[in-house]
């Protein structure tokens, strides 16, 4: 299909470049002179929608935030303009003369280049220094304020492999301060948990008394953790930026005023750490397949008793909390004369704090085929529970299938789709074999010969028609046409009369005066035999086919008096044919 | 000579069908040697089959669960992935992925389809792009014989129920044409699994160069461009970068 690509991509190419003028990519700062604890802010300003934007490596910044992408589109005086921006907040890593390398822009296949910045950065500011609005501009990691704090809180530090504990981010501020534009600058990272985030949005406030100070309490983040090895892991922190008002008296000459006084803060709530101990190997069975938790184990037949051909089903059921839902549930093993689908799985999990609830049910649908008394074996579920701290197993009772009735004919399509005794692992056992290097139908060699195929047919199809159409147009085509066939008819009814001479050469008359009604435009009037030979004459035959034809004719005349053989007839017939494709040649039309 | 033709025809039948019946023979001792939990022999035998120029995507997931029971979760899921590959909607394979993926920490957000790309997707990977396109030309037969009806049959009612097919089974052609062709084009997607715990995206071929983001392992990763060292990925965030050829394995 390589032409239908090469024709998309020759429109999208063509349009733009025909539509715009010339790119342009550049880069600028606010400022080229900064203190090491200052920001810094650099654009990429481009005009043109780029394919592939490569900033620079900002190997002497530390990237404190972005890229942040801004796109705008402007009609001025019927010119339109574009401009896409890319921003980054930098901060020094040292001091000196320091280098932003030219970033790359890849424009309609070209590469452009930004010219490298220079930045000179100078010692330490005393403190941030304050802008005209009152913004301070901090560095990334000032102090956290008394006024707001962030805190992780775990639901327990210490915890075995696969169960569950919970992780609440709260963010705390004091009553009287206010806190907006809230920025979240890094997600915390759960390296060797699963997790789960529980809210969608920021929950609170509630209020809530520390150290005797009334905070209103937010709670930014509630995940769900299921550690997945041993050892002690780190949750590392999450960072969020906020912008902190506080009010402070001022004085105006005679009036004191309650100002607001806004300020940016970076918050982290601090890295946390959690003991994960691996699940005791003593006492550890084989059935283990990981569930950590408390849990119920159900099996219930739905028909005890039921007539082979019919179905039931088997209800494997676990339901209770931990980490549900992250561990296989063993297959049960079923008498191989039972015959069993692939189970149905239904899960009804939720999260939660504590961990996963909820429950998940296989469902196995059999089909006896023999009737007898089946013993459905008892299913095996082994747990760990952490608050005992031992394994826990559980055994559901052995169930009696009965069958009764016809046996349902064990014939050969049946048996195959009869699972081989089901594993308790669950392994395919009926691979569907299909070649390695198997070539794709569509754009092989016989896919476009087929195509071409169709396409030939097409065109027949229609040539046929044309010359259809050409022939039908034209009346007396279609009147010789049918004549022709007529006569044809005629000459094999007269080849299947040879034993009858009448009326074998009353056909050969009968061809003769078609013949000639047909050729010379005779009116049945005129058929005569001295009318036609007339006719021949002045149409140009040569006098020989005509004494031939004449010859013929007498005999025809004469024959019915005389004995005549089956050769002598077989001759004539062939005669009169040599006589007409004579006349053929001579007589158009 | 017609017998030496004979023998020969029927030497390579019996070829075809022995290498066949071996792979199903192979499959079925290391299906054994799983129960009776010799996982490094039942892999050895798994990892045999495709030789024999067979394979399927119950021998992927089967050789998955030999990885899966030996704690190798990256190989795990590179198995499962593999018979997803030859048959996406092969269930015990997608079940037993989310399982080791919950295990393995790979989520990345995946880019958001539009929501009519998204279901044309998965309509199209319903079947095999060979089905499609032979169910393309049973409608382009269908088209031109209507039309050879329509042209050439002399009773109007025929002419008529013609004229009306003609262009339904041409919709219906150009339809099963182009799902055979977008199904074609996704079959073709070069894909392939993180392998390495510290792999990197880097924004140019070369280990200088930014690298901001992190492969997770066991990441599906889609490969656009493989140069000698280097390839071009995209991940399923949309994200397009480069990564060392060594960090992934090719499905």
């Amino acid at each position: 299909m390589k032409w239908f690509e090469k024709y998309l991509a020759l429109i999208l190419i063509i349009l733009p470049q025909w539509m715009l003028g010339q790119a342009d990519f550049y880069a600028k700062t606010n400022k080229t002179e900064i203190a090491l604890n200052e920001r810094l802010r650099v654009d990429f300003v481009l005009n043109r929608n780029e394919e592939q934007f490569t900033p620079p490596s900002f190997n002497d910044f530390y990237v404190v935030m972005g890229p942040s992408v801004s796109q705008s589109y402007m009609w001025v005086n019927g010119k339109s303009e574009f401009k896409k921006t890319y921003t980054y907040i930098l901060q020094p890593k040292r001091k000196g003369l320091l280098d932003i390398e030219p970033a790359r822009a890849l424009i309609d296949g070209k590469t452009y280049e930004t010219e490298a910045l220079k930045i000179n950065v100078t010692e330490e500011a005393e403190s941030p220094v304050m802008k005209g609005n009152g913004t301070a501009n901090p560095p990334p990691d000032i102090p956290a304020s008394k006024n707001i704090f962030f805190t992780a809180e775990l639901s327990r530090s210490k915890v075995y492999i696969g169960e569950p504990l919970s992780v609440t981010f709260k963010l705390y501020i004091k009553n009287d301060v206010r806190a907006g534009n809230l920025n979240f600058v890094k997600n915390p990272e759960f390296e060797g948990f699963w997790s789960e985030r529980l809210n969608d949005d920021i929950e609170g406030p509630a209020e809530q008394t520390v150290d005797g100070v009334l905070y209103r309490v937010y709670t930014v983040s509630r995940v769900l953790l299921i550690p997945q090895k041993s050892g002690t892991l780190k949750i590392k922190p999450m960072k969020l930026e906020l912008t902190e008002i506080t009010y402070e008296e001022r004085v105006f000459g005679f009036f004191k005023e309650w100002v607001e006084v806004p300020r940016q803060v970076s918050l982290t709530s601090g890295a946390k750490m959690v003991r994960v101990e691996a699940l005791p190997e003593e006492d550890k069975t084989s059935d283990f397949t990981g569930a950590v938790g408390n849990y119920q184990l159900d099996v219930v037949l739905e028909n005890d008793s039921v007539k082979a051909g019919e179905t039931t089903a088997l209800r494997l059921k676990i339901s209770g909390k931990g980490n549900l839902g992250m561990f296989d549930i063993n297959d049960i093993r079923l008498p191989a004369d039972l015959e069993v689908f692939e189970p149905e799985e239904n899960r009804k999990i939720k999260a939660t704090p504590s961990g996963y609830t909820g429950s998940i049910e296989k469902i196995y649908t059999i089909i006896p085929q023999k009737s007898g008394k089946y013993i459905i074996p008892a299913v095996k579920f082994t747990y760990f529970d952490p608050q005992k701290k031992r394994y826990v197993t559980l055994k559901s009772q052995e169930k009696i299938l009965q069958v009764y009735g016809e046996n349902v004919s064990g014939n050969a399509n049946v048996r195959i789709q009869t699972p081989q005794a089901s594993t308790s692992m669950s392994l395919a056992t009926r691979p569907r074999w299909q070649s390695v290097d198997k070539e794709d139908f569509f754009n092989s060699k016989w896919f476009w010969r087929l195509n071409y195929a169709a396409l030939f047919i097409l065109i027949l199809l229609i040539i046929t028609k044309f010359i259809r159409n050409k022939i039908l147009q034209n009346p007396g085509l279609v009147a010789q046409r049918k004549n022709r066939s007529r006569i044809n008819s005629l000459f094999s009814e007269a080849r299947s009369n040879t034993g009858n001479k009448d009326r074998f050469y009353g056909t050969l008359e009968k061809i003769l005066l078609l013949y000639f009604q047909n050729k010379l435009k005779l009116k049945p009037v005129e058929l005569t035999r001295n009318h036609i030979e007339r006719e021949l004459k002045t149409s140009g035959v040569s006098s020989e086919i005509i004494q031939e034809l004449s010859g013929f004719w007498e005999k025809i005349q004469s024959v019915r008096y005389a004995p005549v053989s089956a050769d002598d007839m077989d001759a004539d017939l062939e005669k009169l044919q040599e006589i007409l494709k004579h006349l053929d040649k001579t007589l158009k039309g | 000579m017609k017998r030496k033709y004979f023998a020969l025809f029927f030497l390579c039948f019996v070829g075809v069908w022995g290498q066949r019946q071996k792979a199903d023979s192979l499959f079925r001792l290391a299906n054994e040697f799983f129960h009776r939990e010799a996982y490094a022999e039942a892999e050895r035998l798994y990892a045999e089959i495709p030789k024999t120029g067979y394979h399927a995507p119950e021998l992927y997931y089967n050789a998955g669960r030999v990885a899966y029971r030996q704690n190798r979760l990256l190989d795990a899921v590179y198995y499962y992935e593999k018979a997803l590959r030859l048959d996406p909607s092969y269930k015990p394979a997608g079940k037993s992925l989310d399982v080791v993926r919950r295990g393995l920490q790979a989520s990345r957000e995946a880019l958001p389809e539009i929501f009519y790309k998204k279901w044309w997707k998965k309509f199209v990977r319903m079947y095999r792009s060979d089905v499609w396109t032979y169910t393309s030309f049973l409608f382009l037969l269908a088209a031109l014989i209507s039309l050879a009806v329509f042209l050439h049959a002399r009773k109007v009612t025929y002419k008529k129920t013609a004229f009306y097919l003609f262009p339904f089974f041409v919709l219906l052609w150009l339809f099963f044409l182009f799902s055979a062709y977008s199904a074609y084009r996704l079959e073709h997607r070069n894909y392939a699994v993180a392998m390495k715990k510290e792999a990197r995206l880097y924004d140019e071929p070369s280990l200088n160069s930014g690298a901001q983001e992190k492969l997770f392992p066991g990441e599906k990763i889609e490969i656009l461009r493989e140069e000698d060292f280097w390839a071009q990925i995209r991940l399923s965030d949309g994200k397009i970068g480069w990564t060392p050829k060594e960090n992934y394995r090719k499905l």
